[in-house]
C-alpha cells in the first residue's frame, strides 16, 4: 500500500489497475468572503480491496472530497480542477445524467446517520429497493425480494417483517445496517464512508465495523472511511491519509501512521486521543488555535501557527512545504512538512 | 477631571455612532429590508411633515377642481369633491400607522397580560383562559372586529378596538406557550426551587425570551392591523366620510375607477401595499435574526 | 389516541359554544333597539313594543340566548326581520356563491404555491428564488379589494379579458340545475358547457383576488419547508444511489415538506370557505359575505348570528381534520416507535 503512496505523491500519471484514482482534485465554496476552498489539491490512489481512511478535524474537507468524488457538490460549491478516474474510467468530467448510472452502481456512500440519513416517510424497504430498481430492470416484487436478501444481510433481524417499517421504527445500530445495505446493493467497487459510526454508542459501532468489515470483504469493495475517530482506523483500515485544511499532510500505512507519526499534526492528533491512564497528568491535551479560515489560506504551512515544531519559524510561515517522503518502518511516508526527514530520525528541533 | 468626564461623553457618542453606522450597513446590504425601511421613512415622513407643510389640507372641498387628473399642482389629483388626495394621503398615513401602533400596543400588553397570567398560573386558571381565548379564535376575525365596531359605534376608534381584540389571543398564545416552555427549563426550575418569587422569574427569565417572540409578531400584526383597518373603512365601519382614510378612500374611489378616474382609489391602495409589505419584511427579518431555527410559532401575517 | 380526540373534539365544541355567546353579547351591546331600527323612526310606540315583545327581546338575556341555541341545533336558525325571510333559506341561497368562490380561491392558492416554490428551490437561481419571495410579500400586502379593483380595471375595463363585476354569470345566461349551488360543478354534471364556461369565467378574477394573501402565506410556507428539507442528509443520501436531481425532488424532498404545510392548507381552506366579504363586495358577488355586512350594519344579529355560528363551527372542524388526517398520513405518528 505505501507503495502506492509514493507514487501518487511524485504526481505520478493515474494507474488504470485502481479502482480509484484522484490527481488534484479542487473544490471550492463561494461565499461572502470570498471562495473558499474546500479541498486544494488532493491526489491519492485506491487499490482493489484496501481499505483507506482519511482523518481530520471536522471543517478539514473531508466530506467535501467525498462529494466531490461522488459528484454531488451543488452550488454555491463547485469542482474547479483535477480529475478523478474510477476504474480507469474519467468521471470527473461526466454530466450529472452520466454519473446517475455510476452511483450507487459502481461507487456509493454509507452516511453517518442521526435519524436524518433516511426518508423518514418511506418504508425502509422501499428504500432499499429504490436503489435495486435504479439500476436493474426489475418488478417490485423482485426488488422486494432483493431487498429482504440484503437486510438478512446486514443482520437485521426478522428482515420480511420489518421491511415494511419506517426509519424511526428502528434503532441507530439497525438503521446505519440499512445504509450499509444499500450502499453495498449493487456490489460496488468503491464504498465511501463517511463517519459511518459517528452516531453510534460504542458498542454498536463495533458491531456496524465488524459487520462492514465482513461485508466488504465478501463484496469485493475497495473503502474510503472518513472520519475524525482515530480509534475505529487502527481496526479496520490498511492506509491513512491525514487531512488538514484541504489537502493531504501525511500518507502512510496504519502501522506508520500510528506508531511513529512524521507530521506534527498527525502527531498532535493522536496526543490528543483521551487516555485513561494519562488522567491523572492533568487536562486533556488538544491542539491549541484553530484551523485557519478556507476563504483566506495563510501562506506558508497551514499548521504553523498551531504546530509545536514550526511555529514561528520563518520556513514554516512562508513556505508551503512540499511532499516529502521519508522510509517508515512499514514502507514509505510521505508527509507535507519542512522538517520531515528530521522528525523521522529524530532529530527534529523542538 | 473634566477632561475624563468630556471623554466618557465623547466615547459614548463614538459608541452610539457607530453602532447606528453598523445598524445602518446591515440594513444597506440587504435590499429587501432597505427597501423596506426607506417606505417606513417615507410614509413616516409624509404623514409629519406633509400634513404641516402641503398647501391644501385634506377636508376643503372644491367642486370646481373635482376629478382632477395628477399634476404639479395636485401630485395625486382631486377627488369627487375637489379635495386634495395628496394631503388626504398624507392625514390618512397618519391614520393607519398610528392605528397599527395602537392596535400593537393594545393587543401585546393585553395579550401579553393574559399569556403570563395563564402561564405561570395553575393549570386551571390556563385551561380557563385558553378557552376563552378559542372562542375569539374561532371568530371569522374581519366579522368580530365588524361587530365589535358596530357595538361601540362606528369610528377608527371602535375598529381599532375591534381590531386590537382580534390579535389578543396571538400575542396571548404566544406569550403563554413560551412561559410554559421556558418553566420546564432546569435552570429556571432551579430558581423555583431556591425560592425564587413569581414576579422574579418573569423579570429575569421569561422577559428576556418573550421579547423576541413579541417583537416579530408585532411586526406582523402591525401589517395585519392597518390592512384590516382599511379593510373595515371599506366596508363603511371604520373611517366614516369625510375622514381620509386609506380604505374608505378606496371606497370612495371605487365609483369613479370604473371610469377612468383610478387616482382616487389607486394610490390609497399603493400606500397600503408599500405599508403592509414593509412591516411583512421586518417581520421576516426580524424572524431571521431572532429565531432562525422557527422555534417560536407566530400566527398571521396577512 | 382516542382520549386526545375526545378531549379535542369537546374543546373545539367549548369553542363554539363561547364564539356564540360572545357574538350574542356583542350585538346586543349596541345601545338603541333593534326592533327600532327595523321599524324604522317613524314606527309607533306601540308597533315597537308589540315587535320587541315578539322577538322576545325583553326576556332575560340567557333565555335568549338559550331559545336561539336550542332552535338552531334543530334547524331553525332564526328569523331576518330586516329581510323578511328565515335566515335558513337565506343563507342557504347565499352560501353556495361563497363555497364556490372560496374553492376555486384555494385551488389557485394552493397550486400557484407549489409551482412557485417549486421554481424557487429546485434549482439555486438567487434571482428567481428573490423573484419568488417578492411575489409572496406582496400577495401578502395587497389589499386584496383594492387588487379585486384593480384587476377590474386593467383586465375588465381595459383590456376586456374578463367580465365586470356583475355577480357570477352573464345576464343574458342562464344559471344551471340546482343541485349543489355550486354554479360549474353543475354545468359539468348536466353537460351545460355555455353555463359552466361563462360561471368559470366569471370566477377567475374574484378567485385570484381573493387566493392571492392565502397563496403567499402557503408560497412562504412551502418554499422555508422546501429549503429546509433540501438540506437534509438523507436527499444526498438518495442522489447516493443514482437517482436523478428531480426524482429525489418529487419523490422525497416534496412529499417531506407537504406533511406541514398540509395543516396551514387546511386552515386556509377553513378561512377561505368562510368568505370574503371584501372580495364579494367588490365583485358583486352574490354570497353569504354581503348577507352578513349588511347585517352587521342594521343589526340584523339573526343572518350575523347564524353565519358566525355557521363559520366557528367549519373554523374547528376543519382544524379537527386536518389534525386527524396529518396524524393519519404522517408515519412517524401513525406508526408507533418499537424497540430495536
Amino acid at each position: 500500500m505505501s507503495a502506492v503512496a509514493t507514487e501518487e505523491a511524485k504526481g505520478g500519471a493515474p494507474r488504470d489497475d485502481l479502482v480509484l484514482s484522484v490527481r488534484d482534485l479542487r473544490t471550492e465554496f463561494s461565499s461572502r468572503e470570498g471562495p473558499v476552498q474546500a479541498v486544494r489539491g488532493v491526489s491519492f490512489d485506491l487499490r482493489r480491496g484496501e481499505k483507506l481512511a482519511v482523518v481530520g478535524e471536522s471543517g478539514c474537507g473531508k466530506s467535501a472530497l467525498a462529494l466531490s468524488i461522488l459528484g454531488l457538490i451543488e452550488p454555491p460549491g463547485r469542482v474547479v480542477g483535477g480529475e478523478v478516474r474510477l476504474n480507469g474510467r474519467v468521471i470527473s468530467g461526466l454530466s450529472d445524467r452520466e454519473l446517475q448510472a455510476i452511483r450507487g452502481k459502481e461507487m456509493s456512500l454509507v452516511y453517518q446517520d442521526p435519524l436524518t440519513a433516511l426518508d423518514p416517510v418511506k418504508t425502509i424497504g422501499s428504500q432499499i429497493a429504490e436503489v435495486v430498481r435504479k439500476h436493474a430492470p426489475v418488478s417490485r416484487k423482485q426488488a422486494r425480494a432483493r431487498a429482504v436478501q440484503l437486510l438478512e444481510e446486514v443482520e437485521v433481524p426478522n428482515a420480511a417483517r420489518r421491511l415494511d417499517d419506517y426509519p424511526h421504527q428502528y434503532s441507530g445500530g439497525m438503521r446505519q445496517r440499512v445504509m450499509i445495505a444499500i450502499a453495498l446493493a449493487n456490489d460496488p467497487q468503491l464504498l465511501i464512508a463517511d463517519e459511518p459510526t459517528t452516531a453510534l454508542d460504542v458498542t454498536t459501532q463495533a458491531q456496524v465495523l465488524d459487520l462492514l468489515e465482513r461485508l466488504v470483504e465478501r463484496h469485493g469493495a475497495s473503502v474510503i472511511l472518513i472520519t475524525h475517530n482515530l480509534g475505529i482506523v487502527a481496526e479496520f483500515c490498511d492506509a491513512v491519509r491525514v487531512m488538514y485544511a484541504g489537502r493531504f499532510v501525511e500518507r502512510a500505512g496504519v502501522h506508520d501512521a500510528f506508531a511513529r507519526p512524521v507530521h506534527p499534526y498527525t502527531e498532535a492528533l493522536l496526543a490528543s486521543v483521551p487516555r485513561p491512564e494519562r488522567l491523572q497528568y492533568g487536562p486533556l491535551p488538544s491542539i491549541p488555535g484553530l484551523p485557519p479560515n478556507l476563504a483566506r489560506i495563510p501562506a506558508g504551512c497551514t499548521f504553523e501557527a498551531r504546530c509545536p515544531v514550526g511555529r514561528g519559524r520563518e520556513v514554516c510561515r512562508t513556505v508551503e512545504p512540499p511532499d516529502a517522503r521519508v522510509e517508515g518502518a512499514a514502507g514509505p511516508v510521505v508527509a507535507a512538512c519542512h522538517f520531515a526527514d528530521e522528525r523521522r530520525s529524530g532529530t527534529a528541533p523542538a | 477631571m473634566g477632561r475624563v468626564a468630556t471623554a466618557g461623553r465623547v466615547d459614548r457618542g463614538r459608541r452610539a455612532a457607530s453602532t447606528a453606522g453598523r445598524a445602518l450597513a446591515f440594513v444597506a446590504r440587504d435590499p429587501a429590508l432597505a427597501f423596506a425601511s426607506a417606505i417606513v421613512v417615507v410614509l413616516v415622513g409624509l404623514a409629519v411633515v406633509g400634513r404641516l407643510a402641503w398647501q391644501y389640507d385634506s377636508l376643503t372641498v372644491d367642486v370646481e377642481n373635482a376629478l382632477e387628473p395628477p399634476s404639479w399642482d395636485h401630485p395625486m389629483g382631486t377627488d369627487g369633491n375637489g379635495r386634495d388626495v395628496f394631503a388626504r394621503f398624507n392625514e390618512g398615513a397618519g391614520i393607519s400607522l398610528l392605528a397599527g401602533a395602537v392596535v400593537v400596543g393594545l393587543g401585546a400588553i393585553v395579550g401579553g397580560l393574559i399569556g403570563v397570567v395563564a402561564g405561570i398560573g395553575r393549570r386551571l386558571t390556563d385551561s380557563a383562559w385558553m378557552r376563552v381565548l378559542d372562542a375569539i379564535l374561532a371568530f371569522p376575525p374581519l366579522i368580530l372586529a365588524m361587530a365589535v365596531t358596530v357595538g361601540l359605534g362606528v369610528g377608527v376608534r371602535s375598529a381599532v378596538l375591534g381590531i386590537a381584540l382580534t390579535t389578543v389571543p396571538y400575542y396571548a398564545r404566544l406569550l403563554r406557550t413560551d412561559i410554559l416552555r421556558i418553566r420546564a427549563l432546569p435552570h429556571v426550575e432551579a430558581a423555583v426551587a431556591l425560592g425564587a418569587t413569581r414576579t422574579r422569574i418573569v423579570q429575569r427569565h421569561i422577559l428576556p425570551h418573550a421579547s423576541s417572540a413579541m417583537l416579530i409578531q408585532s411586526a406582523a400584526v402591525f401589517g395585519y392591523a392597518i390592512l384590516t383597518l382599511a379593510a373595515l373603512g371599506f366596508v363603511g365601519l371604520g373611517a366614516q366620510i369625510p375622514e381620509p382614510e386609506w380604505g374608505s378612500m378606496i371606497t370612495d374611489g371605487l365609483q369613479y375607477a370604473l371610469t377612468g378616474q383610478w387616482w382616487i382609489a389607486v394610490f390609497p391602495g399603493l400606500g397600503l401595499l408599500a405599508a403592509v409589505t414593509a412591516a411583512n419584511v421586518f417581520a421576516d427579518r426580524a424572524r431571521d435574526l431572532l429565531d432562525p431555527r422557527g422555534e417560536i410559532a407566530v400566527a398571521r401575517e396577512t | 389516541m382516542i382520549v386526545q380526540l375526545a378531549s379535542r373534539v369537546v374543546s373545539s365544541l367549548l369553542a363554539v359554544i363561547g364564539a356564540s355567546i360572545v357574538s350574542f353579547l356583542l350585538l346586543r351591546i349596541a345601545p338603541s333597539n333593534p326592533a327600532t331600527l327595523i321599524l324604522g323612526q317613524f314606527a309607533s310606540q306601540e308597533a315597537i313594543d308589540n315587535l320587541t315583545e315578539e322577538i322576545g327581546l325583553e326576556k332575560p338575556i340567557w333565555t335568549q340566548y338559550w331559545n336561539y341555541i336550542s332552535g338552531f341545533v334543530r334547524g331553525d336558525w332564526g328569523y331576518s326581520y330586516s329581510l323578511g325571510t328565515d335566515v335558513r333559506s337565506l343563507l342557504g341561497a347565499k352560501l353556495p356563491a361563497t363555497i364556490e368562490l372560496g374553492l376555486y380561491a384555494f385551488v389557485f392558492a394552493f397550486v400557484g404555491a407549489l409551482v412557485l416554490a417549486l421554481l424557487a428551490t429546485y434549482r439555486r437561481r438567487p434571482l428567481v428564488d428573490g423573484g419568488v419571495r417578492g411575489l409572496s410579500f406582496l400577495g401578502l400586502g395587497i389589499p386584496p379589494f383594492w387588487f379585486g379593483l384593480m384587476s377590474l380595471v386593467l383586465l375588465s375595463e381595459g383590456l376586456g379579458w374578463f367580465p365586470g363585476p356583475d355577480g357570477r354569470l352573464d345576464s343574458g345566461v342562464a344559471p344551471p340545475r340546482d343541485i349543489t349551488g355550486l354554479y360549474t360543478l353543475d354545468a359539468l354534471v348536466t353537460g351545460n358547457w355555455a353555463a359552466f364556461g361563462d360561471a368559470l369565467w366569471h370566477l377567475v378574477l374574484p378567485a385570484i383576488t381573493l387566493g392571492l394573501a392565502p397563496m403567499g402565506f402557503l408560497l412562504r410556507l412551502l418554499r422555508a419547508n422546501l429549503l429546509d428539507v433540501s438540506r437534509e442528509p438523507f436527499l444526498l443520501v438518495v442522489r447516493s444511489k443514482g437517482i436523478s436531481r428531480w426524482t429525489a425532488f418529487a419523490r422525497h424532498a416534496l412529499p417531506n415538506a407537504f406533511l406541514p404545510t398540509l395543516t396551514a392548507a387546511g386552515l386556509v381552506l377553513g378561512q377561505l370557505l368562510a368568505g370574503s366579504v371584501l372580495v364579494e363586495k367588490v365583485f358583486n358577488w352574490p354570497g353569504a359575505g354581503a348577507l352578513v355586512t349588511d347585517g352587521i350594519l342594521r343589526q340584523d344579529f339573526t343572518t350575523v348570528q347564524a353565519f358566525i355560528l355557521l363559520s366557528a363551527f367549519v373554523y374547528v372542524i376543519v382544524n379537527l381534520l386536518v389534525d386527524i388526517a396529518s396524524a393519519a398520513i404522517d408515519p412517524r405518528i401513525r406508526a408507533p416507535r418499537s424497540v430495536g
